[in-house]
Order: C-alpha cells, then sequence, then structure tokens
C-alpha cells in the first residue's frame, strides 16, 4: 500500500472524513451509554444558547489554525494564546477595549516563536506549544496575583471580564471570517499561503519571507488571542479565571476544526459548528454521570478524521 | 530474434488526459532500443508502465513470451528489470562502497561488473562528491550486479555534460554487447540515432512507428513533431551598448565573474555541469547576494539590493530549480498570480493557448503538471505576461523536447527588452543561439567568445 499525490485534490474526502467521524462519535456514545434511549438523548439534547457560544469561539479560534497551518507553519500553541487573550480581557473595562487588548496580547505572546523561528529557525511547533504551558503559569500567577479579586475572599479567581452579548460575539466572528476569506484575495494573503512551498518562493516572488513569517504567526496568535477573549466574556456568569481553571481546551477544538474544516476559513466554521454539538454531547454525558474528558476524546476523534480527510483530499491509497 | 520484452496495446489513462493510446513496443536481447518523443508522449508513462509504478488500463506485457502483469517496482526488479533515470537511489552522505553495501550487492562483484563495462568504480569517495555520470555510472553497475536483464533508462543524458553523454553512449552499445536489452529514452534525435538499433517515435500518447538502421534525422524529426517545427537559427541584427553588467562578481563558488550584456544580446554562459552556472545565475539575477564585485544596470550600481529592486527594474530570473520559481502545492492560477495583478484569469488562458500548456482548469494544482509545462507555465509568468527588461535564464531548454525549446528562444527573443543570460550546457545550442558565449569553469570565466565562433575551441575552454 502507497499514497500517491492526486492531481486535482477531491474536496469529497471531507464530507467522507465528516461521516466517518459522526459515525464514530455515535459509535462511542452507544459504547458508552449501552442503551439506544440514552445514545439518542445524549446525541440530540442541545442548549441552543450554549451551543451558538461554544461554536462562536471555536469558529475564531480555528480560523488561527486556517491561517497558520494554510502556510505551513505550525502554531499548535492556541491554547495558550486563548489564555492570554482572556488574561488581557479580564483586564479591560469593556468588551471592545478586551478585544483589543486580547489581540495586542497574544500577538506579543506569539510573536515569541515567531522571533525564534525567523531569526535562529527554532520550529515554531514546539515553541508554540511550551508557551502554552508557559502561559498556564502566567496566567495562575496573574490569578494569584495582579488580577485577584479581593472581593472574593477564601476564594482564588481574577476580577471579572466585561461581558459580551453573544449576538455581538456572532457578529465579530463574522467579520474575522470576512476578514480571513478576503485576506487571501488579496496579494499579502497569496504570499502567506506561498510560504507553504516554503521561503525561497516567498522571496522569488519579491516579498520578505521572515517578515511574512513573523505576520502570519502574530495574526494566527491574535485571532487565538481573540477567541480566548471572547470564551471568557460570553459566559453567562463566571466571568473568571480560577487556579483550577486556566486552560478551557478550546484551542485543540479549534485545532480539530481547522483541520477538520480543510483548512479552509468557511469550511474550518462549519466544522466549529460540528465540534461545537461534540462539546454538548460531551456535556450531556457529563450530566449522565460518566468523565467530563469524554468531551476530549470525542474532539480528538474528530482531528484524526480530519488530518484522515486532509491526507486523503491530497493523496489517494494505491494497494499495490 | 524473440523480443525479451514486448508491451501490445498499453493504454493508459489520467484524469482528463490518454497518456497512452494503444502503445505497441518490444525489446530484443542484446539491442538498445531507443524510445524517441516530445514532452508529453508518453515515454514515461511507458517507463512507468514496464517498472510497475502504475497498472496499464489496457493491453499486455510479455517477458520472454509469457504474459506478465508487472504489479509493483519491487516485482519488476525481481524480473530483471532496472530503470536508470535522473533520479539516483543512493545517499549523498555515504562513500560508494557504503551504498553499494546498502543495497545489499557485493562490491567485489560490481569492481568485476565495473571492469567489464570499462568503467572505474571509485569505492572510497562519497557519493556526495561524485559527478552525475558517476552517479548514473554507480547505478547501471548496481543494476547489472542485480543480474537486470532489461535496463530502462529514461531520460538518462538530462544532466550529463557533453563529454559524460559521449560516455554514457559508449556504455549503452556495451550494455547491449554483454546481451542486456536496453530501453533508451531520449527526446534527443542524435543520442538515439547514435544509441540505438530500432528507434520508436511516440506522440501524444500514441505510437508513430518503428523504423530501423539507418536512420534519417528528418524522418524522426517530422515523425515527433508532424513538421511543426521548424529550427530556427535567430541571432539579433543589431546589438546595442551595454545595458547589464557584472564585476568581478563573487560568490561560494563563482569568482571574479565579469559578464555584460549588450540590448538586443542573447549571452550564454556555458561550461560543464557543476561548475558554479547555477550561482552565477543566482548572483546575476539578484537572488543571491555577492560576496564581492558589482552589479550595474543601466549604470546604476545595484549591487546587494533586495531581488524586489531587481524585480522593479525589470529582471527576470528562471532558476534550474522550477521549485524555487513555483509554489507546486498552489494551484496554476495562484502560481500565475506571483507576477499577474489584474484580470490574471483571462491572461492566463491567453497565456495557456499561446504557449499550448497543458492543464485541466487554473484551479489544478502546478504539483500535477508535467515538468515540460510546469516550465511552459514559468515562462507565460516571467516572459510572456511580465516581458522583462533582462532575462537570467540558468537551463531554461534542459529537459525540453525541441518544440518547446523554440517557443522559450521565440519567446525570449520577443518578450525581452533588453537583453538576455542564459546558462547551457549544449555547446551546439550556445553557437547556434547566443550572440556571446562566456565559457565559465570552476567558478571562474575562462574565455569568452564572439561570432564567428569556433565549436572545437568553445569546447576545449569548457574542459580546462
Amino acid at each position: 500500500m502507497r499514497l500517491v499525490q492526486r492531481q486535482s485534490p477531491s474536496p469529497l474526502h471531507y464530507v467522507a472524513a465528516f461521516l466517518g467521524s459522526l459515525a464514530t462519535v455515535i459509535l462511542i456514545v452507544f459504547a458508552l451509554t449501552g442503551d439506544l434511549a440514552v445514545t439518542a438523548r445524549a446525541l440530540a439534547t442541545v442548549d441552543a444558547g450554549y451551543l451558538f457560544r461554544v461554536f462562536v469561539v471555536i469558529g475564531v479560534v480555528s480560523l488561527s489554525g486556517v491561517v497558520s497551518y494554510r502556510a505551513g507553519l505550525w502554531n499548535i500553541g492556541q491554547e495558550g494564546q486563548a489564555i492570554v487573550g482572556a488574561l488581557a480581557a479580564i483586564s479591560a473595562d469593556n468588551a471592545a477595549e478586551a478585544v483589543m487588548s486580547a489581540a495586542l496580547a497574544a500577538a506579543g505572546w506569539t510573536l515569541i516563536p515567531a522571533a525564534l523561528r525567523v531569526a535562529p529557525g527554532v520550529n515554531e511547533a514546539v515553541t508554540t506549544f511550551l508557551m502554552s504551558l508557559a502561559a498556564v503559569s502566567a496566567a495562575r500567577y496573574f490569578v494569584e496575583g495582579p488580577l485577584k479579586d479581593p472581593a472574593k475572599k477564601g476564594f482564588i479567581a481574577t476580577v471579572e471580564a466585561p461581558y459580551m452579548e453573544p449576538a455581538l460575539a456572532a457578529v465579530l466572528l463574522a467579520g474575522v471570517l470576512a476578514g480571513v476569506v478576503l485576506l487571501y484575495r488579496t496579494r499579502v494573503g497569496l504570499t502567506m499561503r506561498l510560504l507553504s512551498s516554503g521561503e525561497e518562493v516567498v522571496r522569488y516572488a519579491g516579498k520578505p519571507p521572515k517578515l511574512y513569517i513573523a505576520a502570519t504567526l502574530g495574526l494566527s496568535g491574535i485571532l487565538a488571542g481573540i477567541g480566548g477573549a471572547v470564551e471568557i466574556m460570553t459566559r453567562d456568569a463566571g466571568r473568571y479565571m480560577t487556579l483550577q481553571q486556566v486552560s478551557t481546551g478550546f484551542g485543540l477544538y479549534g485545532i480539530s476544526a481547522a483541520w477538520l474544516g480543510g483548512l479552509h476559513p468557511l469550511g474550518a466554521t462549519a466544522a466549529s459548528l460540528y465540534i461545537a454539538w461534540l462539546y454538548q454531547v460531551a456535556v450531556n454525558l457529563k450530566v449522565a454521570g460518566l468523565p467530563a474528558l469524554v468531551a476530549n476524546a470525542l474532539v480528538g476523534t474528530a482531528m484524526a478524521w480530519g488530518l484522515a480527510g486532509y491526507v486523503m483530499y491530497k493523496y489517494k491509497v494505491v494497494w499495490r | 530474434m524473440e523480443p525479451l520484452l514486448s508491451a501490445v496495446g498499453i493504454r493508459k489513462v489520467f484524469p482528463g488526459v490518454v497518456a497512452l493510446d494503444g502503445v505497441s513496443f518490444d525489446v530484443r536481447r542484446g539491442e538498445v532500443h531507443g524510445l524517441l518523443g516530445e514532452n508529453g508522449a508518453g515515454k514515461s508513462t511507458l517507463i512507468a508502465i514496464l517498472y510497475g509504478v502504475y497498472m496499464p488500463d489496457g493491453g499486455e506485457i510479455y517477458i520472454n513470451g509469457r504474459r506478465t502483469l508487472i504489479k509493483s517496482p519491487r516485482h519488476a526488479a525481481g524480473l530483471g528489470i532496472s530503470v536508470i533515470s535522473q533520479h539516483f537511489a543512493l545517499v549523498d552522505t555515504l562513500t560508494v562502497e557504503e551504498n553499494l553495501k546498502l543495497s545489499g550487492i557485493d562490491v567485489e562483484t560490481a569492481v568485476k561488473i565495473g571492469r567489464e563495462l570499462g568503467v572505474e568504480i571509485p569505492l572510497d569517495k562519497y557519493v556526495g562528491e561524485l559527478a552525475v555520470g558517476e552517479k548514473q555510472r554507480v547505478e547501471i553497475v548496481k543494476a547489472l550486479a542485480r543480474k537486470s536483464e532489461i535496463l530502462l533508462m529514461d531520460e538518462p543524458t538530462a544532466l550529463l555534460s557533453p563529454r559524460e553523454v559521449k560516455a554514457l553512449l559508449s556504455i549503452v552499445r556495451r550494455l547491449a554487447e554483454m546481451g542486456k536489452a536496453v530501453v533508451f529514452v531520449t527526446h534527443k534525435i542524435k543520442e538515439a540515432v547514435e544509441a540505438a538499433d530500432r528507434i520508436t517515435v511516440l506522440r501524444r500518447g500514441r505510437r508513430v512507428n518503428t523504423y530501423e538502421r539507418p536512420f534519417d534525422e528528418g524522418v524522426l524529426l517530422e515523425a515527433m513533431f508532424q513538421g511543426v517545427v521548424q529550427r530556427r537559427v535567430s541571432k539579433s541584427s543589431s546589438i546595442g551598448d551595454v545595458i547589464y553588467r557584472a564585476e568581478d562578481l563573487s560568490g561560494e563558488r563563482v569568482r571574479r565573474a565579469t559578464v555584460e550584456v549588450r540590448r538586443g544580446e542573447l549571452v550564454a554562459v556555458l561550461g560543464v555541469a557543476g561548475n558554479g552556472q547555477e550561482e552565477l545565475m543566482a548572483l546575476l539575477s539578484g537572488f543571491k547576494k555577492p560576496r564581492g564585485g558589482r552589479l550595474i544596470i543601466n549604470g546604476e550600481d545595484v549591487t546587494g539590493r533586495p531581488f524586489s529592486e531587481f524585480l522593479r527594474r525589470g529582471v527576470a530570473y528562471l532558476p534550474e530549480d522550477r521549485g524555487r520559481a513555483l509554489a507546486k502545492e498552489l494551484s496554476v492560477l495562484d502560481n500565475f498570480k506571483i507576477r499577474c495583478i489584474q484580470g490574471c484569469m483571462e491572461k492566463l488562458a491567453k497565456a495557456k493557448e499561446v504557449l499550448d500548456i497543458d492543464f485541466p482548469s487554473p484551479s489544478t494544482r502546478a504539483a500535477a503538471l508535467s515538468g515540460g509545462n510546469q516550465q511552459k507555465l514559468l515562462l507565460a509568468r516571467e516572459l510572456w505576461l511580465v516581458k522583462p527588461y533582462v532575462l537570467v535564464a540558468s537551463y531554461p531548454t534542459r529537459g525540453l523536447d525541441v518544440d518547446t525549446a523554440e517557443r522559450f528562444y521565440a519567446l525570449a527573443k520577443s518578450a525581452v527588452k533588453g537583453g538576455a543570460v542564459v546558462s547551457m550546457e549544449d555547446v551546439e545550442e550556445a553557437v547556434e543561439r547566443a550572440d556571446r558565449i562566456y565559457v565559465i569553469s570552476r567558478g571562474e570565466i575562462a574565455a569568452s567568445f564572439t561570432p564567428p565562433f569556433d565549436v572545437d575551441e568553445i569546447a576545449e575552454a569548457m574542459t580546462t
């Protein structure tokens, strides 16, 4: 068996990957519950408001993945960038200021791996991942220190982030989506995509590759940071961070949606809705008494299917 | 004599393209059978089928008269079939001896075979240090050590210097004398005529005819192109002032090279492969910054400026490695847009028509195009679209058939507004095309020639 590159990539394989993921989820849920009625309830029970909120957050973070991976850059630190964005949002006075602060803070945070990639050539997959671990520690410092809410007696938590209406969050997602789609129609967007073919091609196009690497990673970080800010600001209650609840997991979910969506902005957004539904299913299972980590398992299978879809999109299997 | 290998009515279809349409072909023991055709004729596809890379959609293959289904390259190797191509299965960081051992070949046997073939095997040398011809000879010895009876040689001369080509052709004849069946794929008529006992011409996936000695080059040319190609010897009628000058240009391999281009001139940089031509072209185009020397365009010193500045001044660069200039994972249209600003779909459609570029749709990935079509796409973008002032091209006709090479020179003449500097390795091509020839040897400009050219003198300068 070997993989042969397709002459014309086939988008239908993403549909196949989606169906494969769906079938896997149904099987897992049935295996966990062992009951058809409970399975059906877990799959069909939906809190529309909650689903929508999760969809918006994952949607924004997935676009961070699209921007990075389509340029051939491996930013896998969306989780850390989202944490930094959330911290910046907590320190802001209103939603607009929070989004701006989150974007700036996440950009600064991502510029560290970007600089390490551009100057000494350190692989960004390693540094963005390590920066996620650093983000957790940094967040705990802020929770206990500068952002600690003194009013919460005997409970270590930050002050609350400003509230963002879900409708406003949806507008933000639409804006980010439109921005990324439009970006890819510009020469800057084309040059970012050229990066996936190597720095030499970018230089041949007459553009500075290092600048584009830094800008692309920076933009990817900004989007993940905004995703983190939206996540904390759209909560109905508890818009704060505690020592135990720093990381939300939406970084991983966004990456999964990006791959399952074929690294296309619209595909990733559509896949975000599916991942959000998976999250809802996981919550339903948790309510039914199953472990909370089921959510990660379900999203993990979706990510595996997404990667399989990407491989099948580009290659065909030859059985000989 | 009964054929050792015989392919009957081979058909292969790729999406949107009939690569081979009922092609029949055979090769006998002790024979060199030339497979001649332009790019896209189906030669490489036929070789890939005979080596088990592709399964045919129709037709049959017989080995020693027995119908055989070649399932994979491994299976082909087991049947005594080997491929010698431009890509070598050798590890650069290991010595030749280590490479032979890695391939499970007895070193003594390899040396003995080399002796029989009249080839010295440099066992202690690292493969990375070997010239292309030497690597190829190691591959041939490997194939013989594996007791291959059928050798499929796919464009084996594409990367060789004139001297190495001669050596290879005599090895090919020697292989036939040893009783091997050799399939020699080429698009160069002269090579096929020199090496082959019989020649089969393919055109657009179909077999035109099989010819026996003595060959008539005119008939072969007609068979390859149906008479559509006429070689044009085009020299510039009026040569103007110096528009581009490199003074004492130095790089990693290039040392103090001085090259000048006058308006309307086509300048050839000629040399045996691996003498610093590629770096010289990169330096001349501004793609690589020089360690020393000066680059002057229209009297203005542009040394050390970014490549974008060279582009702005109308310098176009066609690198030897197309991967530098084409984003192979992106679509044909996206690649075209690297230089195109407006109305790109229409311009691409026009370029497709003018240059006869074969791609199913603008969204086709550049990687899916054949090598020749990738080169045409590059020519369309950098020459036809941009209409540069100065063209710096590194082996632009390497691997191209006569028709596409003609298109390149026609385009270079019509689209380039100032002058062109082109690296070549074929003396005859340079003499035929260039207004001035620089010979590069060991990174230095060893000599320069102006018409009337003396081929022997130039060839000698190349090998000093």
